[in-house]
């Protein structure tokens, strides 16, 4: 039994004996559970304090509940509570079975919370209706009503008492949930906490690098440093290579009259002249090895050049 | 349906958790690039240090120099900005010999050498480049 209440949304009230035709899938719906899908029972506690009411209404229930799974609800009206107990996954399989989709469903709300002495007795189908009996509506045969009002179910005026189903209660428990809840929580702190340190070790080694900079009087770029590295480098190399051929020329044994006459280093070009040299070969082979570029022999005059 | 379920949270803890270790996984790659590379500047920085230290000029290496050529009255010395020249007509080959073997077993930027043999001694022109 439902009615148009905009072009968007439709209330409807859920109950066994009704048969729901066509909802348009752009539609939400609001959805009233009958009496029929909880239970509800009117306390008197001498608290007020609304966790301590929670608290307490599972074993306020416990009698009256059949085994299963039970969700709690409550709500105060003149000083006393007004207190419900439902099954989700049950109401869940109700409305799979009335074939409404679950994500048109905007609210779901308890009868007793939507009907009034102005609206009772609502007429469910031929045979039942909805009616009040000491502030509780209950579904009762239509015979035991004098009057039946003719209310349009759109013209009900909503409260602002919803319920959330748990829809997933069945895969995974609260508690499962919880301890997921817990150990996801230590990941993202165990993350965090990680992303932080490297992130200040990133830090840290940028200031330590522009503190080597600093000290060492380094150019502005990596590059720069490696192209002035390699500058350095290429004169070390030239000056060593210098040196050792000159110690090796230093070492040669001359035959008697033979004598070096000129040692010249100009340009990267090693120039050495020798005199009164009998036998070259004896020379050039000791120097050979550094790659002679030049060589000249007259008048037992030996003058050889050798790139650095 | 206004209450937000618990699995919908869950949901956003699990896309967070996956979000955090794939940023920690990625900042840890960075943090590595970051330690080679920080190791490399070290390392360039120390070479190229040392390097210049050897062959750029500095008050006690042309000192050194200076205390070398001192002795002998026979061999000059101009300085520049950029240069060092040593320059003796005439010396023994003895002098030129030790004086040249110093300052080889030194670290000199010896741009231009030049020994040449005279009747009984030597002519010596050395350029160091700083």
């Amino acid at each position: 039994m439902f009615t148009r209440f905009n072009q968007n949304l439709q209330i409807v009230l859920l109950d066994k004996n009704v048969k729901i035709s066509y909802i348009e899938k752009n539609t939400k719906i609001v959805l009233i559970l009958s009496p029929t899908y909880y239970w509800v029972k009117k306390f008197d506690l001498p608290t007020k304090n609304k966790r301590e009411i929670r608290k307490l209404l599972p074993s306020l229930f416990e009698e009256f509940l059949p085994n299963g799974e039970y969700s709690y609800d409550f709500y105060f009206e003149n000083e006393k509570i007004i207190a419900f107990a439902y099954d989700d996954s049950y109401i869940l399989k109700e409305i799979a079975k009335h074939g409404i989709d679950i994500s048109q469903v905007k609210s779901i709300k308890f009868a007793q919370t939507e009907f009034g002495d102005n609206n009772l007795a609502y007429k469910i189908d031929n045979k039942t209706v909805l009616t009040k009996q000491d502030s509780i509506i209950i579904k009762v045969p239509i015979e035991f009503v004098d009057e039946v009002k003719e209310t349009k179910i759109n013209n009900i005026k909503l409260s602002n008492h919803n319920i959330a189903l748990k829809q997933f209660s069945k895969i995974i428990d609260i508690k499962s949930i919880y301890i997921l809840f817990g150990v996801f929580f230590m990941f993202i702190i165990i993350y965090g906490y990680s992303l932080s340190n490297i992130s200040k070790k990133i830090e840290k080694l940028q200031e330590q690098k522009s503190f080597i900079f600093k000290k060492y009087n380094l150019l502005k770029t990596s590059f720069q440093n490696k192209s002035l590295y390699k500058e350095y480098k290429k004169i070390d190399k030239k000056q060593k290579r210098f040196k050792e051929i000159l110690s090796k020329i230093i070492m040669i044994r001359f035959d008697k009259g033979e004598f070096i006459d000129e040692i010249k280093f100009q340009k990267n070009k090693l120039y050495i002249t020798f005199k009164q040299i009998k036998n070259k070969n004896k020379i050039i082979n000791t120097l050979k090895s550094y790659g002679i570029t030049k060589q000249k022999y007259k008048n037992k005059i030996l003058t050889l050049e050798i790139k650095i | 349906m206004k209450k937000i379920n618990p699995l919908y949270l869950l949901l956003l803890m699990v896309i967070l958790t996956l979000f955090l270790a794939y940023k920690t996984n990625i900042v840890k790659k960075e943090l590595k690039t970051a330690t080679k590379k920080f190791r490399k500047t070290k390392e360039l920085a120390l070479k190229l240090h040392s390097i210049k230290k050897a062959y750029d000029y500095s008050e006690i290496k042309e000192k050194r120099l200076i205390i070398l050529i001192k002795n002998n009255k026979n061999i000059k010395y101009t300085k520049s900005r950029d240069k060092f020249i040593i320059e003796a007509k005439d010396i023994s080959a003895n002098v030129a010999g030790s004086l040249i073997t110093k300052i080889l077993n030194d670290t000199y930027n010896i741009s231009y050498i030049d020994i040449k043999k005279l009747d009984k001694k030597l002519y010596l022109k050395m350029e160091i480049k700083w």
